[in-house]
Protein backbone atom coordinates (compact mmCIF):
# COMPACT_ATOMS: atom_id res chain seq x y z
CA UNK A 1 0.00 0.00 0.00
CA UNK A 2 2.73 2.57 1.06
CA UNK A 3 4.85 1.61 -1.52
CA UNK A 4 2.04 2.09 -4.68
CA UNK A 5 0.93 5.46 -3.15
CA UNK A 6 4.65 6.95 -4.01
CA UNK A 7 3.94 8.75 -6.82
CA UNK A 8 7.48 11.07 -6.44
CA UNK A 9 7.78 14.99 -6.94
CA UNK A 10 4.24 16.58 -8.03
CA UNK A 11 3.47 20.39 -8.51
CA UNK A 12 0.87 22.31 -7.79
CA UNK A 13 -1.21 23.06 -10.83
CA UNK A 14 -1.62 26.67 -11.37
CA UNK A 15 -3.77 28.76 -13.95
CA UNK A 16 -0.33 30.65 -14.95
CA UNK A 17 1.07 27.35 -15.52
CA UNK A 18 -1.15 26.11 -17.89
CA UNK A 19 0.39 26.24 -20.82
CA UNK A 20 3.59 25.15 -19.94
CA UNK A 21 1.87 22.32 -18.14
CA UNK A 22 -0.05 21.17 -21.36
CA UNK A 23 2.98 21.75 -23.44
CA UNK A 24 5.84 20.27 -21.20
CA UNK A 25 4.00 17.70 -18.86
CA UNK A 26 6.75 15.04 -19.40
CA UNK A 27 9.06 16.03 -16.18
CA UNK A 28 6.64 16.61 -13.31
CA UNK A 29 5.53 13.35 -11.52
CA UNK A 30 2.28 13.97 -10.55
CA UNK A 31 0.18 17.51 -9.96
CA UNK A 32 -1.77 18.71 -6.74
CA UNK A 33 -4.85 20.90 -7.21
CA UNK A 34 -6.96 23.03 -5.08
CA UNK A 35 -10.36 21.59 -4.95
CA UNK A 36 -12.71 24.65 -4.05
CA UNK A 37 -10.75 26.06 -7.63
CA UNK A 38 -12.09 23.17 -9.81
CA UNK A 39 -15.26 22.94 -8.10
CA UNK A 40 -17.53 25.33 -9.95
CA UNK A 41 -15.66 25.86 -13.24
CA UNK A 42 -15.67 24.42 -16.62
CA UNK A 43 -13.71 25.56 -19.67
CA UNK A 44 -10.31 25.60 -19.31
CA UNK A 45 -9.35 24.80 -16.20
CA UNK A 46 -11.35 21.82 -16.56
CA UNK A 47 -9.86 21.19 -20.08
CA UNK A 48 -6.42 20.58 -19.03
CA UNK A 49 -7.45 18.41 -16.02
CA UNK A 50 -9.19 16.12 -18.83
CA UNK A 51 -5.52 16.57 -20.71
CA UNK A 52 -3.73 15.43 -17.87
CA UNK A 53 -5.84 12.52 -16.90
CA UNK A 54 -6.02 11.11 -20.46
CA UNK A 55 -1.77 11.19 -20.32
CA UNK A 56 -2.42 9.28 -16.88
CA UNK A 57 -0.69 12.18 -14.63
CA UNK A 58 -1.60 11.75 -11.08
CA UNK A 59 -3.87 14.81 -9.77
CA UNK A 60 -4.40 14.52 -5.55
CA UNK A 61 -7.38 16.88 -4.81
CA UNK A 62 -6.09 19.63 -1.92
CA UNK A 63 -8.97 21.27 -0.14
CA UNK A 64 -9.34 23.77 1.79
CA UNK A 65 -13.40 24.99 3.06
CA UNK A 66 -14.53 21.01 4.64
CA UNK A 67 -13.56 23.07 8.06
CA UNK A 68 -13.35 19.52 9.97
CA UNK A 69 -12.84 21.74 13.04
CA UNK A 70 -15.62 23.17 13.07
CA UNK A 71 -19.15 22.26 14.96
CA UNK A 72 -21.17 22.51 11.86
CA UNK A 73 -21.68 19.54 9.72
CA UNK A 74 -19.92 19.34 5.86
CA UNK A 75 -21.62 21.11 4.01
CA UNK A 76 -23.42 18.96 1.39
CA UNK A 77 -23.27 20.92 -1.47
CA UNK A 78 -19.26 21.20 -1.12
CA UNK A 79 -19.68 17.41 -0.69
CA UNK A 80 -21.83 16.87 -3.92
CA UNK A 81 -19.04 19.04 -5.71
CA UNK A 82 -15.93 16.95 -4.15
CA UNK A 83 -17.92 13.52 -4.94
CA UNK A 84 -18.15 14.72 -8.37
CA UNK A 85 -14.44 16.19 -8.67
CA UNK A 86 -12.74 12.78 -6.68
CA UNK A 87 -15.02 10.52 -9.51
CA UNK A 88 -13.29 12.72 -12.46
CA UNK A 89 -10.28 12.58 -11.25
CA UNK A 90 -10.07 8.79 -9.58
CA UNK A 91 -6.97 9.97 -7.25
CA UNK A 92 -5.19 7.78 -5.01
CA UNK A 93 -6.32 10.12 -1.95
CA UNK A 94 -7.81 13.10 -1.28
CA UNK A 95 -6.65 15.64 1.72
CA UNK A 96 -7.59 18.77 3.45
CA UNK A 97 -6.51 20.19 6.75
CA UNK A 98 -6.92 20.06 10.44
CA UNK A 99 -8.03 23.40 10.89
CA UNK A 100 -11.59 25.32 10.45
CA UNK A 101 -12.53 27.51 8.03
CA UNK A 102 -16.07 28.65 9.02
CA UNK A 103 -18.90 28.41 11.27
CA UNK A 104 -22.71 28.99 11.12
CA UNK A 105 -22.07 29.34 7.29
CA UNK A 106 -19.98 32.19 7.16
CA UNK A 107 -16.79 31.11 5.50
CA UNK A 108 -13.36 33.03 6.69
CA UNK A 109 -11.09 31.57 4.13
CA UNK A 110 -8.62 30.67 6.17
CA UNK A 111 -7.45 28.13 8.43
CA UNK A 112 -8.16 28.77 11.77
CA UNK A 113 -6.89 26.27 14.90
CA UNK A 114 -8.97 23.91 15.88
CA UNK A 115 -10.18 22.97 19.90
CA UNK A 116 -8.26 20.01 20.93
CA UNK A 117 -10.65 17.85 23.47
CA UNK A 118 -12.42 15.20 23.49
CA UNK A 119 -15.63 16.82 21.92
CA UNK A 120 -13.91 17.94 19.09
CA UNK A 121 -11.93 14.75 18.68
CA UNK A 122 -14.98 12.94 18.14
CA UNK A 123 -16.57 15.38 15.65
CA UNK A 124 -13.14 15.34 13.51
CA UNK A 125 -12.74 11.81 13.49
CA UNK A 126 -16.51 11.03 12.69
CA UNK A 127 -16.90 13.71 9.68
CA UNK A 128 -13.52 11.95 8.58
CA UNK A 129 -14.91 8.06 9.00
CA UNK A 130 -18.20 9.76 7.04
CA UNK A 131 -16.12 11.37 4.41
CA UNK A 132 -13.51 8.13 3.28
CA UNK A 133 -16.69 5.57 3.76
CA UNK A 134 -18.53 8.08 0.92
CA UNK A 135 -15.78 8.66 -0.93
CA UNK A 136 -14.42 5.37 -1.07
CA UNK A 137 -10.66 6.85 -0.94
CA UNK A 138 -8.56 7.67 1.81
CA UNK A 139 -8.23 11.25 3.62
CA UNK A 140 -4.89 12.77 4.02
CA UNK A 141 -4.84 15.31 7.05
CA UNK A 142 -2.89 18.15 7.08
CA UNK A 143 -0.78 19.69 9.86
CA UNK A 144 -1.07 23.43 9.99
CA UNK A 145 0.72 26.31 10.66
CA UNK A 146 -0.71 28.11 13.64
CA UNK A 147 0.12 31.46 15.61
CA UNK A 148 -1.55 30.96 19.22
CA UNK A 149 -2.37 28.28 21.44
CA UNK A 150 -5.35 27.99 23.83
CA UNK A 151 -5.01 26.83 27.08
CA UNK A 152 -8.54 25.59 26.61
CA UNK A 153 -6.95 22.38 24.75
CA UNK A 154 -7.10 19.55 26.51
CA UNK A 155 -4.07 17.40 24.20
CA UNK A 156 -1.11 18.24 22.47
CA UNK A 157 -1.55 18.55 18.35
CA UNK A 158 0.14 15.02 18.04
CA UNK A 159 -1.77 13.13 20.88
CA UNK A 160 -4.75 14.90 18.94
CA UNK A 161 -3.85 13.70 15.36
CA UNK A 162 -2.67 10.42 16.80
CA UNK A 163 -5.59 10.03 18.11
CA UNK A 164 -7.38 10.64 14.87
CA UNK A 165 -5.52 8.49 13.07
CA UNK A 166 -6.36 5.79 15.73
CA UNK A 167 -10.10 6.60 14.84
CA UNK A 168 -10.20 6.64 11.54
CA UNK A 169 -7.59 4.94 9.70
CA UNK A 170 -7.12 8.26 7.74
CA UNK A 171 -3.80 9.20 6.32
CA UNK A 172 -1.56 12.16 6.88
CA UNK A 173 -0.10 14.70 4.64
CA UNK A 174 2.84 16.12 6.75
CA UNK A 175 3.33 19.77 6.13
CA UNK A 176 7.52 19.91 6.67
CA UNK A 177 7.38 23.62 6.27
CA UNK A 178 4.58 24.27 8.87
CA UNK A 179 6.30 21.61 11.11
CA UNK A 180 9.53 24.06 11.29
CA UNK A 181 7.28 26.94 11.50
CA UNK A 182 5.87 25.95 14.50
CA UNK A 183 8.92 24.95 15.60
CA UNK A 184 10.38 28.04 15.78
CA UNK A 185 7.60 30.20 16.54
CA UNK A 186 6.79 28.08 19.42
CA UNK A 187 10.50 26.74 20.20
CA UNK A 188 10.20 23.19 19.94
CA UNK A 189 12.26 20.40 18.39
CA UNK A 190 10.95 19.58 14.95
CA UNK A 191 11.50 15.80 14.16
CA UNK A 192 10.86 15.04 17.94
CA UNK A 193 7.76 16.54 16.92
CA UNK A 194 7.35 14.67 13.56
CA UNK A 195 8.98 11.11 15.42
CA UNK A 196 6.15 11.48 17.99
CA UNK A 197 2.99 11.26 15.38
CA UNK A 198 1.75 8.10 13.44
CA UNK A 199 4.39 8.09 10.61
CA UNK A 200 3.19 4.67 9.13
CA UNK A 201 0.67 6.66 7.73
CA UNK A 202 2.05 9.99 6.36
CA UNK A 203 1.05 9.42 2.63
CA UNK A 204 2.51 12.87 1.54
CA UNK A 205 4.72 15.67 2.08
CA UNK A 206 4.16 19.48 1.81
CA UNK A 207 7.23 21.74 1.18
CA UNK A 208 6.81 25.21 0.69
CA UNK A 209 8.48 28.70 1.94
CA UNK A 210 7.10 30.88 4.12
CA UNK A 211 8.23 34.59 5.39
CA UNK A 212 10.86 35.83 8.49
CA UNK A 213 8.78 38.77 9.78
CA UNK A 214 11.69 39.00 12.48
CA UNK A 215 9.29 38.53 15.28
CA UNK A 216 7.32 35.05 14.01
CA UNK A 217 8.03 33.00 10.98
CA UNK A 218 4.53 33.31 8.73
CA UNK A 219 3.77 30.44 6.43
CA UNK A 220 3.24 32.25 2.85
CA UNK A 221 3.61 29.60 0.49
CA UNK A 222 5.44 32.32 -1.70
CA UNK A 223 9.13 31.49 -1.29
CA UNK A 224 11.56 29.18 -2.02
CA UNK A 225 11.59 26.32 0.50
CA UNK A 226 14.86 27.55 2.86
CA UNK A 227 17.73 25.45 3.65
CA UNK A 228 16.08 24.32 6.96
CA UNK A 229 13.31 22.91 5.77
CA UNK A 230 15.44 21.19 3.10
CA UNK A 231 17.39 19.40 6.78
CA UNK A 232 14.02 18.30 8.43
CA UNK A 233 12.36 17.16 4.94
CA UNK A 234 15.85 14.95 4.42
CA UNK A 235 16.28 13.92 8.48
CA UNK A 236 12.01 13.06 7.80
CA UNK A 237 12.57 11.06 5.05
CA UNK A 238 15.89 9.46 6.72
CA UNK A 239 13.65 8.56 9.63
CA UNK A 240 10.68 7.37 7.65
CA UNK A 241 13.09 4.58 5.61
CA UNK A 242 10.68 5.06 2.61
CA UNK A 243 10.28 7.63 -0.21
CA UNK A 244 7.16 9.76 0.31
CA UNK A 245 5.03 11.68 -2.26
CA UNK A 246 5.88 14.96 -1.91
CA UNK A 247 4.69 18.26 -3.31
CA UNK A 248 6.03 21.81 -3.90
CA UNK A 249 3.73 24.28 -2.61
CA UNK A 250 3.58 27.60 -4.10
CA UNK A 251 0.75 29.99 -3.99
CA UNK A 252 1.34 33.44 -4.03
CA UNK A 253 4.01 35.52 -6.18
CA UNK A 254 3.76 32.26 -7.96
CA UNK A 255 7.47 31.73 -10.10
CA UNK A 256 8.10 30.54 -13.39
CA UNK A 257 7.16 26.64 -13.92
CA UNK A 258 11.08 26.45 -14.65
CA UNK A 259 11.98 27.52 -11.05
CA UNK A 260 9.26 25.44 -9.70
CA UNK A 261 10.89 22.04 -11.25
CA UNK A 262 13.99 23.06 -10.43
CA UNK A 263 12.72 22.72 -6.83
CA UNK A 264 11.24 19.64 -7.61
CA UNK A 265 14.52 18.43 -8.45
CA UNK A 266 16.27 19.63 -4.97
CA UNK A 267 13.52 17.32 -3.98
CA UNK A 268 14.19 13.83 -5.99
CA UNK A 269 18.05 14.84 -5.19
CA UNK A 270 17.72 14.48 -1.61
CA UNK A 271 14.90 11.41 -1.97
CA UNK A 272 17.25 9.74 -4.54
CA UNK A 273 20.43 9.86 -1.74
CA UNK A 274 18.28 8.77 0.56
CA UNK A 275 16.81 6.11 -1.03
CA UNK A 276 18.86 5.72 -4.77
CA UNK A 277 15.71 4.60 -6.18
CA UNK A 278 13.30 7.59 -7.13
CA UNK B 1 -15.68 24.30 26.10
CA UNK B 2 -17.90 23.04 23.94
CA UNK B 3 -16.29 23.26 20.00
CA UNK B 4 -19.40 24.96 19.24
CA UNK B 5 -18.38 28.01 21.68
CA UNK B 6 -14.81 28.04 20.50
CA UNK B 7 -16.12 28.17 17.20
CA UNK B 8 -18.12 31.24 17.73
CA UNK B 9 -15.65 33.23 19.97
CA UNK B 10 -13.40 33.23 17.04
CA UNK B 11 -15.82 33.92 14.54
CA UNK B 12 -17.03 36.46 16.89
CA UNK B 13 -13.74 38.48 17.17
CA UNK B 14 -12.86 37.99 13.59
CA UNK B 15 -16.26 39.66 13.02
CA UNK B 16 -15.05 42.83 15.29
CA UNK B 17 -18.19 41.86 17.28
CA UNK B 18 -15.78 41.64 20.79
CA UNK B 19 -12.57 43.13 21.11
CA UNK B 20 -9.26 41.30 21.38
CA UNK B 21 -9.27 41.04 25.23
CA UNK B 22 -12.23 39.27 25.45
CA UNK B 23 -11.50 36.89 22.63
CA UNK B 24 -8.12 36.52 24.08
CA UNK B 25 -9.74 35.71 27.77
CA UNK B 26 -12.19 33.26 26.82
CA UNK B 27 -9.85 31.40 24.38
CA UNK B 28 -7.39 31.34 26.49
CA UNK B 29 -4.77 32.64 24.89
CA UNK B 30 -1.85 34.47 25.92
CA UNK B 31 0.30 35.19 23.35
CA UNK B 32 -0.94 38.17 21.13
CA UNK B 33 -1.14 36.94 17.25
CA UNK B 34 -4.72 36.75 17.25
CA UNK B 35 -4.85 40.13 15.47
CA UNK B 36 -3.26 38.15 12.72
CA UNK B 37 -6.02 36.46 11.88
CA UNK B 38 -7.52 39.00 11.08
CA UNK B 39 -5.24 40.36 8.72
CA UNK B 40 -4.84 37.14 6.84
CA UNK B 41 -8.91 37.45 6.24
CA UNK B 42 -8.32 40.99 5.08
CA UNK B 43 -5.86 39.82 2.95
CA UNK B 44 -7.79 37.48 1.22
CA UNK B 45 -10.84 39.86 0.96
CA UNK B 46 -8.44 42.67 -0.43
CA UNK B 47 -7.06 39.85 -3.06
CA UNK B 48 -10.54 38.37 -3.85
CA UNK B 49 -11.78 42.13 -4.05
CA UNK B 50 -9.12 43.41 -6.45
CA UNK B 51 -9.42 39.97 -8.62
CA UNK B 52 -13.33 40.43 -9.20
CA UNK B 53 -13.69 44.92 -9.50
CA UNK B 54 -10.25 45.76 -11.01
CA UNK B 55 -12.62 48.44 -13.05
CA UNK B 56 -14.70 49.46 -9.94
CA UNK B 57 -11.40 49.53 -7.89
CA UNK B 58 -9.82 51.84 -10.61
CA UNK B 59 -12.52 53.92 -11.83
CA UNK B 60 -13.50 55.03 -7.82
CA UNK B 61 -9.75 55.30 -6.91
CA UNK B 62 -10.88 52.37 -3.89
CA UNK B 63 -8.43 52.19 -0.87
CA UNK B 64 -8.43 48.68 -0.90
CA UNK B 65 -6.47 48.40 1.98
CA UNK B 66 -8.86 50.60 3.72
CA UNK B 67 -12.13 49.47 2.40
CA UNK B 68 -11.79 45.88 2.71
CA UNK B 69 -11.56 45.36 6.22
CA UNK B 70 -15.32 47.57 6.33
CA UNK B 71 -16.77 45.33 3.40
CA UNK B 72 -16.18 42.25 5.21
CA UNK B 73 -17.43 42.93 8.89
CA UNK B 74 -20.32 44.16 7.27
CA UNK B 75 -20.73 41.52 4.38
CA UNK B 76 -19.12 38.01 5.45
CA UNK B 77 -18.60 35.30 2.54
CA UNK B 78 -21.61 32.43 2.61
CA UNK B 79 -19.85 30.45 0.41
CA UNK B 80 -17.04 27.87 0.23
CA UNK B 81 -16.35 28.93 -3.14
CA UNK B 82 -12.99 31.15 -2.48
CA UNK B 83 -14.17 33.49 -5.53
CA UNK B 84 -17.35 34.22 -3.60
CA UNK B 85 -16.10 36.53 -1.16
CA UNK B 86 -17.08 39.50 -3.67
CA UNK B 87 -20.82 38.96 -3.74
CA UNK B 88 -22.12 41.74 -2.08
CA UNK B 89 -19.59 44.05 -3.05
CA UNK B 90 -22.24 46.22 -5.26
CA UNK B 91 -24.64 46.28 -2.65
CA UNK B 92 -21.44 47.70 0.29
CA UNK B 93 -20.75 50.39 -2.42
CA UNK B 94 -24.39 51.06 -2.47
CA UNK B 95 -25.05 51.92 0.97
CA UNK B 96 -22.07 53.56 1.26
CA UNK B 97 -23.55 56.11 -1.08
CA UNK B 98 -20.97 55.99 -4.19
CA UNK B 99 -22.18 57.81 -7.54
CA UNK B 100 -25.38 54.77 -8.97
CA UNK B 101 -22.10 54.31 -12.32
CA UNK B 102 -20.03 52.85 -9.90
CA UNK B 103 -22.30 50.69 -8.16
CA UNK B 104 -23.91 49.34 -11.46
CA UNK B 105 -20.16 49.42 -12.82
CA UNK B 106 -19.49 46.86 -9.61
CA UNK B 107 -22.82 44.73 -10.73
CA UNK B 108 -21.47 45.02 -13.83
CA UNK B 109 -17.96 43.30 -12.77
CA UNK B 110 -19.78 41.14 -10.53
CA UNK B 111 -22.47 39.33 -12.53
CA UNK B 112 -19.42 38.59 -15.28
CA UNK B 113 -18.02 36.59 -12.72
CA UNK B 114 -21.03 35.37 -11.50
CA UNK B 115 -22.72 33.49 -14.36
CA UNK B 116 -19.31 31.36 -14.36
CA UNK B 117 -20.04 30.35 -10.66
CA UNK B 118 -23.17 28.78 -11.83
CA UNK B 119 -23.27 25.02 -10.51
CA UNK B 120 -25.77 24.22 -12.76
CA UNK B 121 -25.07 23.22 -17.00
CA UNK B 122 -27.60 24.45 -19.03
CA UNK B 123 -27.68 21.20 -20.85
CA UNK B 124 -28.87 18.98 -17.57
CA UNK B 125 -31.39 21.51 -16.81
CA UNK B 126 -32.70 20.99 -20.51
CA UNK B 127 -32.28 17.56 -20.84
CA UNK B 128 -35.11 16.50 -22.51
CA UNK B 129 -35.75 19.56 -25.23
CA UNK B 130 -36.66 18.06 -28.71
CA UNK B 131 -34.83 18.30 -31.96
CA UNK B 132 -36.88 21.17 -33.50
CA UNK B 133 -37.34 22.90 -30.26
CA UNK B 134 -36.13 26.48 -28.60
CA UNK B 135 -36.20 27.03 -25.34
CA UNK B 136 -35.18 30.29 -22.91
CA UNK B 137 -31.73 29.80 -21.00
CA UNK B 138 -32.82 28.73 -17.67
CA UNK B 139 -29.97 30.66 -16.42
CA UNK B 140 -30.22 33.39 -18.32
CA UNK B 141 -30.08 36.95 -15.79
CA UNK B 142 -31.37 40.27 -16.63
CA UNK B 143 -30.26 43.52 -15.10
CA UNK B 144 -31.65 47.11 -15.09
CA UNK B 145 -28.83 49.98 -16.12
CA UNK B 146 -29.17 53.34 -16.01
CA UNK B 147 -25.72 53.82 -17.39
CA UNK B 148 -24.06 52.48 -20.61
CA UNK B 149 -21.69 50.32 -18.95
CA UNK B 150 -20.29 48.33 -21.88
CA UNK B 151 -19.60 51.05 -23.47
CA UNK B 152 -17.75 53.15 -20.62
CA UNK B 153 -15.78 50.52 -20.18
CA UNK B 154 -13.98 50.73 -23.26
CA UNK B 155 -13.57 54.80 -22.82
CA UNK B 156 -12.02 56.62 -20.18
CA UNK B 157 -13.04 55.61 -16.85
CA UNK B 158 -12.58 58.98 -15.11
CA UNK B 159 -15.21 60.36 -17.09
CA UNK B 160 -18.80 59.81 -16.20
CA UNK B 161 -20.21 57.32 -18.31
CA UNK B 162 -23.69 58.36 -20.65
CA UNK B 163 -26.87 57.51 -19.44
CA UNK B 164 -28.91 54.79 -21.54
CA UNK B 165 -31.56 53.53 -19.74
CA UNK B 166 -31.11 49.37 -20.78
CA UNK B 167 -32.18 45.75 -19.49
CA UNK B 168 -28.44 43.57 -19.90
CA UNK B 169 -28.58 40.14 -20.63
CA UNK B 170 -26.27 37.97 -18.80
CA UNK B 171 -25.37 34.90 -20.11
CA UNK B 172 -22.00 32.40 -20.39
CA UNK B 173 -19.64 30.79 -23.40
CA UNK B 174 -20.55 26.97 -23.16
CA UNK B 175 -17.20 26.35 -24.19
CA UNK B 176 -14.85 29.40 -22.50
CA UNK B 177 -17.10 29.95 -19.71
CA UNK B 178 -16.67 33.38 -19.81
CA UNK B 179 -19.42 36.00 -20.08
CA UNK B 180 -21.66 37.19 -22.84
CA UNK B 181 -23.35 40.44 -22.22
CA UNK B 182 -26.20 41.83 -24.74
CA UNK B 183 -27.54 44.60 -24.56
CA UNK B 184 -31.33 43.79 -24.99
CA UNK B 185 -33.53 45.30 -28.04
CA UNK B 186 -37.06 45.57 -28.03
CA UNK B 187 -37.33 42.04 -30.23
CA UNK B 188 -35.14 40.42 -27.86
CA UNK B 189 -37.50 41.72 -24.66
CA UNK B 190 -40.74 40.59 -26.81
CA UNK B 191 -38.81 37.09 -27.34
CA UNK B 192 -38.15 36.49 -23.98
CA UNK B 193 -41.54 37.67 -23.06
CA UNK B 194 -43.10 34.92 -25.60
CA UNK B 195 -41.21 31.91 -23.02
CA UNK B 196 -41.95 33.47 -20.56
CA UNK B 197 -45.90 33.65 -21.00
CA UNK B 198 -46.06 29.94 -22.55
CA UNK B 199 -43.41 28.54 -20.07
CA UNK B 200 -42.40 25.45 -22.43
CA UNK B 201 -40.28 24.64 -25.05
CA UNK B 202 -41.22 26.15 -28.56
CA UNK B 203 -40.54 25.25 -32.08
CA UNK B 204 -39.17 27.77 -34.14
CA UNK B 205 -42.06 28.34 -36.87
CA UNK B 206 -43.92 28.24 -33.43
CA UNK B 207 -42.52 31.19 -32.19
CA UNK B 208 -42.20 33.02 -35.16
CA UNK B 209 -45.81 33.05 -36.02
CA UNK B 210 -46.55 33.96 -32.08
CA UNK B 211 -44.15 37.12 -32.80
CA UNK B 212 -46.06 37.70 -35.74
CA UNK B 213 -48.97 37.85 -34.31
CA UNK B 214 -48.74 40.44 -31.76
CA UNK B 215 -45.77 42.50 -33.30
CA UNK B 216 -45.27 44.87 -36.28
CA UNK B 217 -41.43 43.50 -36.78
CA UNK B 218 -40.82 41.90 -39.96
CA UNK B 219 -40.16 38.42 -40.90
CA UNK B 220 -37.04 38.68 -42.26
CA UNK B 221 -35.97 40.87 -38.74
CA UNK B 222 -37.46 38.44 -36.35
CA UNK B 223 -35.62 35.36 -38.30
CA UNK B 224 -32.27 37.65 -37.54
CA UNK B 225 -32.76 38.40 -34.10
CA UNK B 226 -33.84 34.66 -33.08
CA UNK B 227 -30.25 33.71 -34.62
CA UNK B 228 -28.59 36.41 -32.88
CA UNK B 229 -30.29 35.22 -29.29
CA UNK B 230 -29.34 31.61 -29.90
CA UNK B 231 -25.70 32.90 -30.62
CA UNK B 232 -25.81 35.05 -27.39
CA UNK B 233 -27.15 31.50 -26.07
CA UNK B 234 -30.11 33.41 -24.77
CA UNK B 235 -32.22 30.96 -26.27
CA UNK B 236 -31.18 27.66 -26.41
CA UNK B 237 -31.84 24.74 -28.89
CA UNK B 238 -30.62 21.01 -28.78
CA UNK B 239 -28.00 21.75 -31.34
CA UNK B 240 -26.76 24.82 -29.44
CA UNK B 241 -25.89 22.74 -26.43
CA UNK B 242 -24.48 19.42 -28.36
CA UNK B 243 -22.27 21.51 -30.05
CA UNK B 244 -20.94 24.23 -27.75
CA UNK B 245 -20.63 22.00 -24.74
CA UNK B 246 -19.32 18.91 -27.19
CA UNK B 247 -16.27 21.27 -28.29
FE1 LIG C 1 0.62 22.55 3.07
Amino acid sequence: MQKNSYLGVGLGLRKKHFKKVLENNQDVDWYEILSENYMKFGGRPLDVLKSLISKKIPIIPHGVSLSLGSSDDIDQSYFKKLQQLIHLLNPPWFSDHLCFSSHEKVHFHDLLPVLKTSESLEIISHKINTLQEKLKIPFALENISYYLKSHLDEMTEEEFITEIVKRTNCKLLLDVNNVYVNSVNFNFNAIDYIKSLPVESIIQIHLAGHWNRGDLLIDTHGDYICPDVWVLYRKTLEYLERPVSTLIEWDNEIPSFEELKKEARKAKEILKECFDET
Amino acid sequence: MKLKDYNKIWSQFLLGKINLQEAQSSLKIKNPHLELYKEFINHHFEFALAKNFPLTIKAAKLKLQEISPLYYQEYQAYDWELNSMGKQFPQFLTNKNYPLYIQELSLYEWLKFDICLSCENEEEVISDIAQEELCLNPLLIGQQFTYDITDWINKDLFQTPLELHHILLVTRDFHLKNCLFTKASQILLEIINVFLEQNRFIEKNELKELMLSHSSTSKEKLSKEIEFALKQNIILSKDSLCLNHSS
